[in-house]
């Protein structure tokens, strides 16, 4: 209901737009979280080609992976942020550490990526085909730098298992290239934890903008951007 | 024993028509030109064409689209052993039992693959699968069954060329993933250290060529043992213990390096040197990620050195070497025209001529 003073007709285009924005800034941070994904996936996997070179075919290979029963490193934990069920859920990247604490870091934390005993990563120059705003994007996601929209961040408790690191699979004393491979995996892993959250923002923040059209009884097209350019345009 | 000088005397009666084969399996080697085209390929099956023009053609003209990177590796692997299998069949004392010591360390990796494999609970046959061809012996099966290092060399490796390199680590304790990795550079060490006497029996230009040869593999293998140690529960005595006891860095770089803590630290030892200072110059400060391409250029530099010089055996241990260059070569041209990272093909590439 409406208090003394707010006009529910004028104030509903405002709402529109707020959530149209909203709604953009979810797809264009899924977007970015997609496109770190890949970069970490790319460099991961010549990273082990690099390992399987300096090391040899035979000791990086599917016979090494340890088929022992052992627990995962990492499981995702699932918090509703309220009541309503169409709202959109927390999705939370728990792991084992290997000092066996737990810290529960805030979204918003520089450390808040796992940090293993010994923290591989791409030094030197960057991939000549890496533009210089992915080679920047690689080195900051391996600083452990964190997404400024702390809705679709994934909280990280750590407590990694060191017994289950696969990287024990290929031996004690593997490549650098390897052990950045494994960092960049792990990366991934949490990445992969942010773009469901990022996933679920958007799409509750489309849902959000159907229904504040539905509300408006406007007929034109659905995409939310020609929306906020018609209303631009009629001001 | 012969001298230095003299083995044109005698050198042919027993060994000329190997030598004369193994000059021409040298020239079978892929040239640059070769690694242009094989650069400008887009898939794998483009590679098996172009190397359908070289001697890998027979070996990969059967192989099914769509092809693997691992099953380019093998057909290469495969054409190494048919000729090395051709060379050392038709070869005499001692030249037979110099062959046989390069397979030595295929069998160290074969063994530690086993090892390890059965370690993670995996099916022996899928590990004799994996096994480098040059490296199986008969009883390698068995070496499942073992348990710990003791049980390992009374099952299995007594009765192998290895059983002599096994005194420094054989221990009752049970395997795990460090002691095998310990165990893998204690082998090869020994392995190392007896070659290289074995070859300074030889004498002549085999003596000569061979021990430069084997003093880079040496100081290469202790500095991958430093820098790959770095952050690991390796102790210092433990890495020391790892390094060959000749080269160019014994002693008094192996006291460095046994030191090192970082990668700078490690290329301060070594800027020592002034071969090695010439490699690391190569590298930007913190750059550890060429330095492997590196020192394959350097070696390939003095294997390809190696052919010029006549009537020695370093000529059969440099084509070998150089072949497993050649594969590694394709292997990471593979992976990159598969992983559609094209830009990054010249990072792994090592030319031989």
């Amino acid at each position: 209901m409406p208090s003394m003073g707010e006009d529910p007709a004028r104030d509903a285009p405002a709402d529109l737009d707020h959530h149209v924005l909203r709604c953009l800034d979810s797809c264009h941070e899924l977007l970015a979280l997609r496109n770190d994904l890949s970069l970490l996936l790319r460099q991961g996997w010549m990273d082990m080609a690099r390992a399987r070179y300096s090391m040899g075919s035979s000791r990086i290979s599917h016979p090494l992976f340890s088929l022992k029963p052992h627990s995962a490193s990492a499981h995702v934990g699932l918090a509703l942020l309220d009541d309503d069920p169409g709202s959109p859920s927390l999705m939370t990247l728990v792991r084992l550490d290997a000092a066996g604490i737990t810290n529960s870091q805030s979204a918003d934390s520089d450390s808040h990526t796992c940090k293993p005993e010994r923290r591989g990563s791409r030094s030197g120059a960057a991939p000549p085909d890496w533009s210089h705003d992915e080679d920047a994007a690689y080195r900051r996601l391996m600083a452990g730098e964190g997404d400024s929209d702390s809705d679709s961040e994934a909280a990280v408790e750590t407590q990694t298992n060191e017994q289950t690191r696969p990287l024990r699979w290929f031996g004690t004393l593997v490549s650098p290239h390897l052990q950045a491979a494994q960092t960049s995996f792990e990366s991934a892993l949490e990445i992969l934890v942010k773009i469901a959250n990022a996933q679920q923002e958007a799409s509750h923040a489309h849902n959000q903008v159907m229904q504040q059209r539905g509300g408006m009884n406007v007929d034109e097209p659905s995409s939310p951007g020609t929306e906020v350019l018609q209303n631009s345009s009629g001001s | 024993m012969s001298m230095y000088g003299f083995e044109a005397m005698n050198f042919n009666v027993d060994a000329g028509y190997l030598e004369a084969i193994v000059r021409g399996y040298r020239s079978g080697l892929l040239t640059s030109a070769d690694y242009n085209n094989l650069c400008q390929c887009e898939t794998l099956d483009d590679i098996k064409m172009h190397l359908g023009a070289t001697d890998y053609g027979p070996y990969l003209a059967n192989e099914p689209s769509p092809l693997h990177t691992a099953t380019i590796v093998e057909k290469c692997t495969q054409k190494l052993v048919d000729e090395y299998n051709h060379m050392l069949t038709q070869a005499t004392e001692p030249l037979s039992t110099f062959l046989e010591y390069i397979t030595y360390g295929h069998m160290i990796d074969n063994v530690v693959l086993i090892v390890t494999g059965t370690l993670h609970e995996r099916d022996v046959h899928e590990l004799l699968e994996k096994c480098h061809p040059l490296g199986l012996f008969d009883s390698i099966a068995t070496l499942a069954v073992a348990q710990n290092m003791r049980e390992l060399y009374r099952l299995v490796l007594v009765d192998t060329p290895l059983a002599p390199y096994f005194s420094e680590c054989i221990t009752s304790e049970d395997l795990d993933d460090m002691n095998i990795e310990i165990m893998r550079n204690t082998l090869y060490k020994a392995y190392l250290e007896d070659f290289y006497r074995f070859c300074q029996k030889l004498g002549g230009a085999t003596s000569t060529i061979m021990c430069d040869l084997l003093a880079f593999e040496a100081d290469r293998r202790a500095v991958n043992i430093t820098i790959n140690s770095i952050g690991t529960e390796l102790t210092r005595d433990d890495r020391r213990k790892l390094y060959s006891k000749f080269g160019m860095l014994y002693p008094y770089g192996h006291e460095e390096l046994a030191a090192c803590d970082d990668f700078d630290a490690v290329r301060g030892a070594m800027e020592k040197y002034p071969p090695y200072q010439a490699i690391f110059s190569k590298l930007s400060f913190g750059e550890s990620q060429m330095l492997d391409k590196a020192f394959y250029e350097e070696e390939v530099k003095r294997l390809t050195l190696s052919f010029e010089q006549q009537f020695h055996y370093a000529v059969f241990f440099a084509y070998m070497r150089l072949r497993e260059q050649e594969t590694r070569n394709l292997m990471w041209i593979s992976e990159c025209v598969a992983q559609n990272q094209k830009s990054r093909i010249h990072d792994g590439i090592v030319m031989t001529f």
